[in-house]
């Protein structure tokens, strides 16, 4: 025999997923977003989210270079955070912001936890708090650009509208034909990118189902559109993207049923009841925060255990 | 047909078309052998011969007067050319025959008390040959206040890549059945279930001719005084595992830290029958077994009859030897199988496979972090939460990590296949619960279990 064997610890039989794949494939379900945001509000909007792509992989290869750790930004995990805070970004948001709060996704979001698997909060989301916080008038100024939404007559986004007391048309909503963030309006585009993920079994259904099944009840309950309060704001796009990110979200099937509810739950009191027109991101964070408790509580039994009796 | 799907599994390539239709070929004397004094569980055996000593096949080389231990048989008629505390190699002189127990030849199990079933056990050297290798004697004697009323005959074979098992159920359905009589005798079981995964149809209906054909055959009146069933299960690893086997198919739940008899069930796999059937019929000791020999490199895939002892090396140079450079040798499936240094390992009573991989099958795994994905706590049969466990193990926070159930990891692999980071999580629980039975800490679950136990 020539050579040396290599000796490995079993299981010698590994499945072909990868964790870059799972990336990529979340980046893939991206695109159609991608391109909605574009052809509706211009082209600022692929700026944005280049502009804040390479904001968010620059910081984290700036990051892990400065911690001498190996640079992880081919991972895809960056351009998601990035890509995704570009999508909870009004249309005419000027770039530099948009670097800053990518930036502040990957520092304050991710490395300042020890980056990739440890952080307890959505980076993208972080981004976007952040943004929301220092730039309150950028971050809820609804123009667009150039696109198909550029002469739109209303300045307003639909929950805007809504609690003005007007109800935009569902076509319009479902398409993305209404102001908004550049990612977060065309429902149509999100359910493509979104029902890819679950058929790749990249996201667990019961999150996306939990948190809008819980909307969808809660509104009846309170009298209004279902249908409208499903696919306006950033709904849909937190159910499918930010709610679902695995890092964040609790490892056992019944704690993602409890925060995936708990989600959809607040988003309905924050809309309902908050002073804010849109809670997606408040919720999503909170039960982010609650993430840990869950796992906790809802441990799995140990097959063989009796539980009580000891 | 009743079956309960067990928690979690996988579903991996199964790899078994190239040898799942290769009949067993006999392998020829191999010129030496090397038969490790442990080859099952329990107390190592101490060599009973000398150096230059003429042994013939079949005789008593190792032994051991300890409750759980096996005896090691000589599986070729030589010279004994090495003797230490672990091992005896014997070089072959040209004789074929095989000394026969001196325990007779049976047709009749009425004849043969369930004592006497275990002693012929014993004296064969049998042990569990589906790799657990427990001695089959200890096994068939449950603890007092056990009754054990169902036997489960184990012909699910799993893991990817093997089909020994899968063979000698087409081949040699006859004699497992006589086996699975004779454990039931020895058990007295009222129930006989023969589990086989539903991608082996073809050993599923052996099984079931054979066991219409035993209807008729003089076996005596445990053939009346039991019920027997073959079931198909479906195919999802780890469904040959101890405790996912009996929950399928009877819904009994193995407490932690019990045994399958607390439950009245017990599992021998389809091999271990035979080799029961072997010694009882023909008075044969365990020298020999099926091995699979497969892999993407290897010219004649197959599956081989070989003696006990017979290098690897041998025994792949009798498969039509490799396309390529080898680069990995896997003892047993690609699951739990272990990978061996070099090509000088013998097979032993262990080994139901030998996987050989080429430069193409050893992909490098680039380990990334973990992003709690969940997939592993998904798939584990045990319902243990793999990513936490492979953490503190990591940390080597061996307690902590057996306080939350590394000690219950049957081993089975699922976590680390289904890791999409490549994380050898399956091997840092193995390292926890290695440092747990070393350092004596237990589970506090255990504790109580067995408390429970002892004062039942």
């Amino acid at each position: 025999m020539n050579g040396k064997l290599e000796v490995r610890a079993a299981p010698h039989l590994l499945d072909p997923d990868s964790t870059a794949k799972i990336m990529y494939s979340v980046l893939l379900a991206l695109i159609p977003s991608a391109l909605a945001g574009v052809i509706l509000f211009g082209v600022h909007a692929l700026w944005l989210m280049l502009v804040s792509v390479a904001a968010a992989c620059f910081t984290e290869a700036g990051c892990q270079l400065l911690l001498r750790q190996p640079v992880t930004i081919t991972d895809g995990s960056a351009a998601i955070t990035g890509l995704l805070l570009a999508f909870n970004l009004p249309p005419s948001f000027p770039l530099r912001y948009a670097a800053f709060g990518a930036f502040m996704a990957i520092v304050l979001g991710k490395q300042l936890f020890g980056g990739l698997g440890e952080n307890p909060f959505n980076p993208a989301l972080i981004g976007r708090v952040v943004l929301a916080a220092a730039f309150p008038q950028e971050m809820t100024t609804w123009q667009a650009l150039g696109g198909v939404m550029a002469d739109a007559a209303t300045t307003a986004t639909p929950l805007g509208l809504i609690k003005l007391g007007q109800v935009p048309a569902l076509s319009e909503l479902l398409l993305g034909n209404v102001l908004g963030c550049i990612g977060e309006t065309s429902v149509v585009a999100i359910l493509i990118g979104g029902i890819y993920l679950l058929w790749r079994k990249i996201i667990d259904w019961r999150i996306p189902v939990g948190m809008l099944g819980s909307v969808a009840v809660l509104s009846v309950l309170l009298g209004a559109d279902p249908l409208v309060q499903l696919s306006t704001g950033g709904l849909m796009l937190g159910a499918f993207f930010m709610a679902t990110d695995p890092v964040t979200s609790p490892v056992t099937k019944p704690g993602r049923w409890i925060f995936a509810i708990g989600a959809g739950a607040v988003v309905v009191l924050i809309r309902f009841f908050g002073g804010l027109p849109e809670g997606v991101s408040y919720s999503i964070l909170l039960m982010n925060a609650v993430k840990p408790i869950l796992n906790k509580a809802t441990k799995p039994r140990i097959f063989g255990e009796v539980r009580g009796r000891a | 047909m009743i079956w309960r799907p067990f928690r979690g599994g996988i579903k991996p390539k199964e790899f078994k078309e190239a040898t799942a239709t290769k009949p067993i070929v006999t392998v020829p004397l191999p010129p030496r052998v090397i038969l490790p004094l442990q080859q099952h569980l329990g107390e190592r055996a101490n060599p009973v011969v000398v150096r230059d000593e003429l042994v013939e096949a079949g005789q008593i080389i190792g032994n051991s007067a300890a409750f759980i231990s096996a005896p090691v048989h000589a599986s070729i008629s030589g010279t004994v050319t090495r003797v230490t505390a672990e091992v005896i190699e014997i070089a072959r002189r040209n004789r074929e025959g095989v000394r026969e127990l001196s325990t007779g030849k049976w047709e009749n199990l009425d004849k043969l008390p369930a004592d006497a079933i275990r002693c012929i056990a014993r004296k064969a050297g049998i042990v569990g040959l589906g790799g657990a290798t427990f001695p089959t004697a200890v096994k068939l004697t449950p603890p007092a206040g056990c009754w054990v009323n169902t036997l489960i005959i184990n012909g699910c074979e799993c893991e990817p890549y093997l089909t020994a098992d899968h063979r000698l159920m087409v081949e040699q359905s006859a004699e497992i059945v006589f086996g699975a009589y004779a454990m039931a005798q020895a058990l007295q079981a009222v129930r006989i279930i023969f589990a086989v995964e539903d991608n082996k149809p073809d050993a599923a209906k052996k099984l079931a001719e054979a066991l219409t054909a035993a209807q008729l055959r003089p076996y005596g009146a445990i053939i009346r005084n039991t019920t027997a069933e073959v079931r198909l299960v479906p195919s999802r690893y780890p469904q040959g595992a101890e405790k996912q086997l009996i929950w399928s198919l009877t819904g009994r739940v193995v407490p932690l830290g019990g045994l399958p008899a607390q439950v009245g069930v017990l599992v021998h796999n389809v091999a271990t029958a035979y080799a029961l059937a072997e010694a009882i019929r023909k008075a044969k000791p365990l020298i020999e077994r099926v091995v699979t020999v497969t892999g993407p490199i290897v010219n004649a895939p197959g599956n081989y009859l070989v003696r006990l002892g017979t290098p690897i090396r041998e025994l792949l140079a009798y498969a039509g030897g490799v396309k390529e450079p080898v680069k990995a040798i896997i003892l047993g499936g690609p699951m739990m199988g272990e990978a061996q240094v070099d090509d000088g390992a013998p097979v032993t009573k262990g080994t139901s496979g030998v996987l050989v991989f080429g430069e193409a099958d050893l992909a490098p795994v680039r380990q990334t972090r973990c992003i709690r994905c969940a997939r592993c706590v998904e798939v584990c049969p045990m319902g243990l939460e793999p990513l936490y466990l492979a953490r503190l193990a990591e940390k080597e926070l061996w307690s902590e990590a057996v306080q939350a159930g590394a000690a219950y990891c049957l081993e089975c692999g699922s976590c680390a296949y289904i890791c999409p980071a490549k994380r050898p999580v399956a091997e840092l629980i193995r390292r926890a619960k290695v440092k747990c039975q070393e350092g004596g800490i237990v589970d506090e679950r255990q504790a109580g279990s067995q408390s429970r136990t002892a004062s039942a």
